[in-house]
């Protein structure tokens, strides 16, 4: 398995060295000014956009370009351009407007080489489909020579629906069979199905005015939303067999501490409960009710998608209706995981991204596995498909 | 693996090979109506001097030279064009915009780069694919396999099962594609099978899958972006995508486990880079987790993961009227097994479907297929016939009475 990785990592830093050989640059029209379709006296089409202000005019040609600089085939995603308007090339050059190549403009979120190609350069790891490989060094605190391991993680369908208004939206966010699974020793975690909702309130839930001194008014936003999970299944290795830990549902309430302007990016807290049942091979099956709470932080740090963060410290107190040798009827556990993933390159517009996680659970509802900190660690790829750009901020 | 079962592998592997091998190209050379496209499913190439949008419907425009610099500018552009990358059109400050052009005709870009697309694309041809009988009555006579629900009958040898035994079968099919209005060149083909299993009745052995999708991208301007500093574009010749499969079960009677395939899933390259979905070449790493289930024990009794160590192929080839599918997918690599470690595996699978009449005009095929699991080291040829209950109509046929036309 090491020989798969070492070759993906010659293939990606291989790949990603002639980019840098070659930084020439035109300039961009601009996506807001009108831009004009005119034909040369050899018959071809050029786009001029000129700015009145620096009385400069850029144009490129309609088309793309080969890389011996021929015409070869129609832009993409290129705007209409305004046809049949006077053009007064003399005229303007009197006027002091000067004449420089540029680029086509592009929509939001895509650019333009200086062939006109258009290409992706804003990702929404938001909504996509992805699937990755990782390298999970693990390493129990009693055992810092444990086993090393490769895991894979998947999810097979993640998008969000934003609705409402610019100044009140609401953000649903689905998460359709999202997992991971650990090897040597094996261990697993799938979602069947996630859905959570943030809203941001322009009325504040409580507005208190205090009179000490010049009466002041202080608003309490409560940014309050759900959080739901079904499906959600665990197989973790004891000593004594597998453990399957089924969270047939879980709800909460949240609670946005902080909300991005567009609610791509979050800071809350939840609280809830849930059903589910744990079986091994020591107790059989067993149910419970589990309460949960949670702190978690969603974010993306840069405009363009590149680089996200994501942290989450949950706790759960799953109340068992029957007690076993091995497990009261209360038990605890408690999960920590930090995850930043960046896009690396893109296929056909399709993101490439690198994963770094970190992460520790304390548990005692494990027949046979110690009540202690135990730590992981996550590096790898994940291949994204669909990831469009994201949405223009309004 | 027995001596008849291997046999029978063989044989019909062979007759796999010589159906597909017979009518694949009889395709080519079937006559062509006159209002039959004739490009067919393959990528329409890009013309060299395809017409932009604003000079799309410009006759003039039409021969235009690329590149040229036959005609000098009536006055150069003061710009200085020094920082120009090599890649810009040398004669560019040269054929920059004259004064007062020419009239230009009218129309938006988009516009014409959807027309260019149409052209490319197989042209309505109703006639085609609708046949009419001596009494003037119409039927299908292409179909669209991708869309359809479907029950399927076959006799299968190889598996541990009672002799005569017949397996029956059920399956619903969705594709199409998803287009961009802003991108023409650009087209995502979407196949789903959502639950489609067969049943052995003379046993309790069964096989069924919940959903297998296949995700292609199809662009014909395939590139790497290298984001880093000024983000950059390679050209490649493939198309990205994807495979995903959740929920697959295996049982066979007389086996101590039973196999549930919790998630299989592989980025793809597919190298056919048909606009339409008829053809598919596509290979890429493959990730699975498979789980045996001990039914006595109701139990796990061994998880089986491959992270990316596998390498899959898939083929599929559909002729133009619909008639004749085959498709074949091959997976083989190591997969790490929680009793007894890595392992090599191999799955192969191949399939071919005729369709020899259409009741209704739902279409009636008869089938063929092989596979091989090193897993459960068994392989299973089965010949039967398929019955389509619902399906889409091919939008080529045109079923409409003539009387009504």
């Amino acid at each position: 398995m090491k020989s798969v990785y070492v070759a993906i990592g010659i293939a990606a830093f291989g790949i990603s060295l002639p980019c840098f050989a070659d930084d020439a640059q035109l300039p961009t029209m601009s996506a807001e000014r009108p831009v004009l379709c005119l034909r040369d006296s050899a018959d071809q089409v050029w786009r001029v956009q000129c700015d009145p202000s620096t009385r400069v005019c850029l144009y490129a040609p309609n088309e793309e370009l080969d890389s011996g600089g021929n015409r070869v085939k129609p832009l993409e995603r290129a705007r209409t351009c305004e046809l049949d308007a006077p053009f007064d090339r003399k005229r303007m050059e009197a006027d002091g407007y000067t004449f420089v190549a540029g680029r086509v403009d592009a929509p939001y979120g895509w650019m333009r080489d200086e062939r006109q190609r258009v290409f992706q350069v804003n990702f929404d790891l938001k909504r996509r489909m992805y699937f990755g490989v990782a390298y999970t060094p693990q390493k129990f605190l009693e055992n810092p020579l444990a086993s090393t391991r490769t895991s894979i993680d998947f999810g097979l369908l993640i998008f969000d629906v934003k609705s409402g208004t610019d100044e009140a939206p609401t953000m649903h966010r689905f998460r359709f069979f999202e997992g991971q699974v650990h090897m040597a020793p094996f261990s697993s975690e799938i979602v069947m199905a996630h859905y959570d909702l943030s809203h941001k309130f322009i009325d504040p839930l409580l507005r208190i005015t205090t009179f000490v001194g010049e009466p002041a008014r202080h608003d309490l936003g409560l940014d309050l939303g759900m959080w739901n999970e079904a499906g959600d299944l665990e197989i973790h290795p004891t000593p004594f067999g597998y453990s399957q830990l089924w969270r047939h549902a879980t709800s909460q309430v949240t609670l946005d501490l902080w909300q991005s302007h567009d609610l791509d990016s979050f800071v809350r807290v939840r609280t809830g409960l849930g059903l589910e049942g744990q079986r091994d091979d020591v107790n059989g099956y067993r149910s419970a009710i589990a309460w949960s709470s949670a702190f978690e932080v969603d974010t993306v740090l840069d405009k363009n998608g590149f680089h996200n963060l994501q942290f989450e410290f949950v706790q759960e107190v799953p109340r068992y209706f029957t007690a076993t040798e091995t497990t009261p009827l209360l038990t605890e556990r408690t999960f920590a995981h930090l995850q930043y993933e960046t896009v690396l390159l893109a296929i056909n517009d399709q993101p490439l991204t690198f994963k770094l996680a970190a992460g520790g659970e304390k548990r005692n509802d494990l027949p046979g596995v110690p009540n202690t900190w135990a730590f992981v660690m996550d590096a790898g790829l994940r291949f994204n498909l669909w990831a469009p750009p994201r949405r223009k901020p309004s | 693996m027995g001596a008849a079962t291997s046999q029978a592998v063989v044989t019909a592997t062979l007759v796999v090979g010589a159906i597909v091998l017979a009518a694949l190209p009889a395709r080519a050379d079937a006559p062509t109506p006159a209002d039959a496209p004739t490009g067919s499913d393959a990528v329409a190439p890009a013309p060299a001097n395809a017409p932009t949008g604003s000079n799309a419907d410009s006759p003039a425009s039409a021969d235009a030279p690329t590149g040229s610099n036959a005609d000098a500018p009536v006055v150069a552009p003061t710009g200085s064009n020094a920082n120009a990358p090599a890649a810009a059109p040398s004669d560019a400050p040269a054929a920059a915009p004259s004064v007062a052009p020419a009239a230009v005709p009218s129309g938006a870009p988009g516009d014409a780069k959807l027309d260019a697309r149409a052209d490319a694309q197989p042209r309505p041809h109703g006639d085609s694919c609708t046949g009419i009988s001596t009494r003037g009555g119409r039927f299908a006579a292409c179909f669209d396999p991708g869309n359809r629900l479907s029950i399927t009958a076959a006799a299968a040898d190889g598996r541990s099962t009672s002799a005569g035994a017949i397996d029956v079968g059920f399956g619903i099919r969705l594709r199409h594609e998803i287009t961009f209005d802003d991108d023409p060149d650009l087209e995502w083909k979407m196949s789903h099978v959502l639950i489609d299993g067969a049943h052995d009745t003379g046993s309790s052995s069964f096989d069924a899958i919940v959903y297998s999708g296949l995700y292609l991208r199809h662009s014909r301007d395939g590139h790497i972006v290298i984001p880093f500093g000024v983000p950059k574009k390679v050209y490649l010749p493939f198309d990205v995508g994807a495979l995903a499969e959740v929920g697959r079960f295996d049982w066979r009677a007389g086996s101590p486990t039973a196999t549930v395939s919790v998630v299989r899933v592989a980025p793809l390259v597919d190298f056919a880079r048909s606009q339409s979905e008829r053809a598919v070449l596509a290979i890429g790493p493959a990730a699975h987790w498979d789980i045996a289930w001990d039914p006595e024990m109701r139990a796990v009794s061994e998880h089986r993961v491959a992270p990316f160590s596998e390498g899959l192929v898939d083929l599929r080839l559909e002729s133009h009227d619909g008639l004749t599918i085959g498709d074949a997918r091959v997976e083989a690599g190591t997969a790490w097994h929680s009793v007894t470690g890595w392992r090599p595996e191999f799955r192969a699978q191949a399939s071919l479907e005729r369709t020899v009449i259409a009741v209704d005009d739902r279409p009636v095929a008869l089938t063929l297929g092989v596979q091989y699991d090193t897993v459960t080291g068994e392989a299973v040829a089965s010949l039967g016939a398929r019955i389509v209950l619902v399906t889409k109509t091919d939008p080529r046929v045109n079923l409409t009475p003539l009387a009504s036309r």
